[in-house]
């Protein structure tokens, strides 16, 4: 389905292709702001525990925090 | 022939976390039950089978000509993984379980800085472990375990000549 925002995707946070696709987070807040236009005050909560991060994704950051750390050192 | 250093290097360092013997953090808290080398950090290398792991994985390694030439100085980058098993029933951000894991953690990464400070030459296979420093990440966040990983790079040289190439003391 097109809008003007672009092509929605079907899964939650997933940026989509398209001028002015948007991910979860700005719909959420786009809800939010729709919400306080009618008058209805409160914040749109997203429902699920965040993933975990597996080892290896961790391990990955960890080096890239050194690297970015380095890089600025030398 | 003997291995190449960077292998004798992996042993060492295993070797010694191996040895470890806790005598209740008057030297060391944890024995480790598993101590390997590891490609990754796959998440089933943390299993139940294990109390305390001790995982080594490869990262970059640099050589250089040394400025007198024929002389090589390498730079091998090591990511030590730590981990005990901690799993309490419900750990609540701020309460005396966040405290103990952190605690736990502390006791892993000082045992390995321990073991790895004893000898820092690794039986002179390295100048000293410490000469790049060792950085470590307590953020880590896996379910069921207190863990941290620790970044060192261990130095080591060789030379080479026009006769026999490399040659590895």
């Amino acid at each position: 389905m097109s809008t003007e925002h672009g092509r929605r995707s079907d899964r939650p946070g997933e940026r989509v292709p398209g001028a002015g696709a948007k991910t979860l987070e700005q719909r959420v807040e786009d809800l939010e702001r729709l919400l306080a236009l009618l008058g209805i005050e409160g914040e749109v909560a997203l429902e699920g525990e965040p993933e975990e991060p597996s080892l290896e994704e961790q391990s990955r950051r960890f080096v890239n925090r050194i690297r970015e750390r380095e890089g600025k050192k030398s | 022939m003997a291995e190449p250093k960077h292998a004798r290097i992996v042993d060492a360092i295993l070797a010694r976390l191996a040895g470890i013997v806790s005598d209740a953090g008057v030297t060391y808290w944890y024995a480790p039950n598993l101590v390997a080398a590891v490609h990754h950090f796959e998440d089933s290398y943390l299993d139940q089978k294990h109390d305390v792991s001790y995982l080594l994985m490869d990262l970059d390694e640099t050589h250089a000509e040394e400025a007198t030439g024929m002389r090589g100085s390498a730079a091998a980058e090591f990511l030590l993984l730590v981990a005990k098993r901690f799993a309490p029933p419900m750990e609540q951000a701020g309460g005396t379980d966040t405290r103990l894991r952190m605690r736990i953690v502390d006791r892993l990464v000082r045992d390995a800085l321990r073991v790895l400070l004893l000898e820092p030459t690794l039986g002179g296979l390295t100048s000293n472990v410490m000469t790049d420093g060792i950085i470590v990440d307590r953020s880590l966040v896996f379910k069921g375990w207190a863990l941290a990983e620790l970044r060192f790079t261990v130095p080591y040289s060789y030379t080479w000549t026009a006769t026999s190439g490399l040659v590895e003391p």
